[in-house]
């Protein structure tokens, strides 16, 4: 498979954020409804998950850079256009789920832990759409 | 969704002394990557990127990308 230095570097980004995400939202789980971690925990937790995501992206953007004979070209047309589409129907995701815990912030009494790791959760969603369209459109056209 | 646009960018390459997509990748401004999308008409290059490919090869636009009206 034939993959430019762009496509190899939002791979890397979506296994990434995916991984480490998906652990931190599985340990956090209980904060996710009825606020059962305290601050403090959820706080350690959320800074050890941001410590593990850059660390691990700049090993693996490392590792894309270095298997990519590409990776110096700047972006093209075609670049900058699959990033504008996957960008713009990413913003209306994370919108939708935003104003979703919004919404349900206003009506149900809820810690601001829970409404944080809620608000957290809507911005990786919309972030592993992101990722995915890129790819879907790299690979697929549109 | 595939383009109504078509193109005969892979017979002009080989035309000219088998040109690589690299070659007119480099020769553009684009990536190779994207030559490639363009030639399997996944993607469908900007006016001005059209232009300079016709100008690689020495052949009016409408030797390079046809334009099909769908049924």
């Amino acid at each position: 498979m034939n993959l430019s230095f762009r496509e190899k570097s939002t791979w890397v980004s979506l296994i990434i954020v995916t991984v480490v995400w998906l652990n931190y939202f599985i340990r956090i789980r209980p904060a996710l409804f009825d606020g059962s971690i305290g601050r403090l925990e959820s706080i350690g937790l959320f800074v050890g998950a941001v410590v593990v995501l850059v660390v691990m992206q700049i090993i693996g953007q490392i590792i894309a850079v270095s298997t990519s004979r590409s990776a110096d070209q700047s972006a093209d047309e075609r670049d900058k256009s699959i990033a504008s589409k996957a960008g713009n129907i990413s913003g209306w995701v994370l919108s939708f789920l935003v104003v979703t815990v919004g919404g349900y912030a206003l009506f149900i009494d809820v810690s601001s832990v829970v409404i944080a790791n809620w608000l957290l959760l809507s911005l990786v969603l919309s972030q592993i759409a992101e990722y995915a369209l890129t790819l879907f459109y790299y690979r697929r056209g549109w | 969704m595939n383009s109504s646009i078509s193109n005969e960018i892979r017979k002009l390459r080989f035309e000219h002394s088998e040109m690589t997509q690299k070659a007119l990748a480099d020769a553009i401004g684009l990536t190779r990557q994207t030559v490639i999308a363009i030639e399997k008409g996944r993607y469908s290059p900007s006016l001005e990127a059209a232009f300079k490919i016709a100008e690689v090869f020495s052949v009016p636009l409408e030797e390079v990308f046809q334009y099909r009206i769908k049924d």
